[in-house]
């Protein structure tokens, strides 16, 4: 049991240096440094104590930074510097999970395995969509738009990704009657979300 | 079984907003590629929407036990189609303490598999607690959409409180002819061998001597010598309980009340118990393992009502309260209120043995060691004083002065002479 959760943490922790040094590969600015370490800190006080949503903060402040990295040093597109930090970033959110059943459950074997293998699946899923995507914006770009207007295509392209994606989770949104054991509010452990 | 999201699709849904924000305003595409992963995990979610079809059991046993016994939860699971991670929780009340394995599991099933999960429980307070109930969530593909899931086999289970041993018998002073531990100085039914005498006229054949009568060439008959027993009440005061919910002197009283009752009703006497407080309850004095079990419940309920109205112990009929019993009064002292009730059964020539917890003992909060001899010293000295009249009547008072209220029962019974009581 003890294994298992070294394992878990020192897997967690590799995921949580790669995620952060992900910005550090292209610039290493002051400001990027600093940005770094407090996603580093934020994940890692996450993964200790269980906190979803500073994991999540983690995300957040790596994603800025990286693109701060990008746009400081105007470095050429690269669809695997981007891809590798979001199978990072979901990892990552994934172990933190796997982290959080370990403290509190008492696992069965092969259920880290299953998890494991969904990440996998995801991860190959990825880097299909990634690779779609490129094409797309490739064959997007050599069609010979002007400045203004491919500033107006991306502002669309962006809000009806996120208007879709949006309208996909209402519809697909259950609220059930039946609560979380946790949100019944009882005592005991309530950092499984 | 029921689908629900997970706090983690709004956490996605931000994460992929600032990501396509980010990519815009930068005019970049790795924000994108990076909050890829998590759109095609919310997509994946609810594309894939399998329902596993399983049943799950769960088993207490046993459903009467002591405080601090253990429990053990057995949870039976059986699938019939193939179940992804699936958690499940049994909640546990406060007072409870799982000793071995988790309340909470995880895991996963294949078609036809069957699968039991157990883990035993310890619960340190008397009461009667609701277990059993688990709570279930299935995890398929993602942790996403969770499928949730409820199973109330709600269960039972009595915990008596503990009951120690007490290392020496106290036998009581007035005892009644019948089947028992004490043995009469007289001859009479019993099993006791007292001796052989003589034949006399009415005697049973059954009890004809046959080898000294052959020995003899007269008839000889064995004697035995009376089998007696004894009321033993125990007076628990509920007028007042110091303490928290966890640690309190009723909770204490509670357990030497159990002690008592058991050790008692072990020497065949007869054991009765009566609740004194805002509201009055009894247990008429009766013998043998189900009395004990009796008693267990009626203590199991035994709380504090607080009332301004006391009741006149006089009320108490007399075969709850039989003649000459001797009666353990469990009690902190705090209310005057039972003091008239206790001169009351003085009066009545009862055998009365007064147990005074010290609330000292149970006293919230971390303290200086010197702050809580004090307060203790404190609590002797007015219980002391206070305790003059009943010493004087030849009342035996115990003063706890351990986590054991009974400890020092046996030397504090055995010393002095008794003497009778002159109401003031």
């Amino acid at each position: 049991m003890q294994a298992r959760h070294l394992v878990m943490y020192c897997w967690f922790g590799l995921l949580t240096l790669l995620w952060v040094c992900q910005p550090l590969l292209v610039s290493s600015a002051r400001g990027i440094l600093v940005l770094a370490l407090l996603a580093g800190l934020c994940a890692l006080l996450g993964g200790i104590t269980g906190a979803q949503p500073l994991v999540i903060w983690s995300g957040g402040i790596g994603l800025f930074n990286l693109t701060m990295a990008l746009l400081l040093t105007s470095a050429p597109p690269s669809l695997w510097l981007g891809l590798s930090a979001g199978v990072t970033l979901l990892a990552l959110l994934d172990a933190q999970q796997s982290l959080t059943y370990l403290r509190h459950c008492q696992v069965a074997p092969g259920v880290l395995a299953t998890f494991s293998r969904t990440l996998l699946r995801l991860s190959g899923l990825s880097l299909a969509a990634g690779i779609g995507v490129g094409y797309l914006v490739v064959a997007l770009h050599s069609t010979r738009m002007d400045t203004q207007a491919a500033g107006y295509v991306t502002i669309l392209g962006a809000a009806i990704f996120v208007g879709f994606f949006a309208v996909f989770l209402l519809r697909t949104a259950r609220l059930a009657a039946l609560k979380t054991p946790d949100d019944w509010g009882e005592t005991g452990d309530s950092e499984i979300r | 079984m029921q689908r629900r999201n997970a706090a983690l699709n709004y956490y996605y849904f931000i994460l992929l907003l600032l990501g396509v924000v980010l990519s815009t305003v930068s005019r970049r595409l790795e924000p994108v590629w990076v909050i890829l992963p998590l759109a095609i995990a919310l997509l994946y979610s609810r594309l894939t929407q399998t329902t596993p079809a399983f049943t799950v059991r769960c088993q207490v046993a046993p459903h009467r036990a002591f405080e601090g016994d253990l429990l053990t939860v057995t949870i039976s699971l059986k699938a019939t189609t193939a179940v992804p991670p699936l958690e499940l929780w049994h909640p546990l009340p406060p007072e409870a303490t799982c000793i071995e394995g988790s309340n909470r599991h995880l895991l996963t099933l294949r078609p036809g598999e069957e699968r039991t999960v157990q883990h035993t429980l310890t619960i340190a307070q008397r009461g009667q607690y609701t277990l059993g109930r688990l709570y279930g969530r299935v995890h398929p593909a993602t942790d996403l959409q969770p499928i949730l899931l409820e199973v109330p086999d709600e269960q039972v289970c009595s915990i008596y409180p503990r009951i120690a041993p007490l290392p020496r018998h106290l036998p009581p002073l007035h005892t009644y002819a019948s089947f028992g531990h004490y043995v009469s100085r007289h001859a009479g039914e019993g099993l006791e061998f007292a001796g052989i005498r003589p034949y006399n006229q009415g005697d049973r054949l059954r009890r004809v001597h046959w080898r000294t009568s052959l020995q003899r060439q007269q008839l000889y008959v064995t004697d035995y010598y009376c089998e007696r027993n004894a009321d033993v009440v125990l007076l628990l005061d509920t007028l007042v309980s110091i303490g928290t919910e966890r640690v309190n002197t009723l909770d204490v009283a509670v357990r030497a009340a159990a002690s008592l009752a058991a050790h008692y009703l072990y020497y065949k006497d007869r054991v009765g118990l009566v609740n004194y407080g805002g509201v009055c309850t009894w247990v008429p004095p009766a013998v043998g393992q189900l009395q004990l079990y009796r008693l267990l419940d009626a203590l199991l309920e035994t709380r504090t009502h607080f009332s301004y109205l006391s009741k006149d112990i006089t009320l108490i009929p007399p075969r709850v309260l039989p003649p000459g019993a001797l009666i353990f009064v469990l009690t902190t002292f705090l209310d005057p209120r039972l003091e008239t009730a206790l001169h009351d059964l003085l009066a009545r020539a009862f055998q009365l043995v007064l147990v005074v917890l010290s609330p000292v003992r149970v006293m919230p909060g971390k303290r200086h060691p010197r702050q809580i001899e004090a307060t203790a010293r404190l609590w002797h000295l007015e219980m002391e004083a206070r305790m003059q009249p009943f010493r004087r009547a030849g009342v035996p008072v115990l003063l706890q002065t351990s986590d054991d209220p009974l400890r020092d029962l046996y030397p504090m019974m055995t010393r002095g002479p008794r003497r009778t009581y002159v109401p003031a």
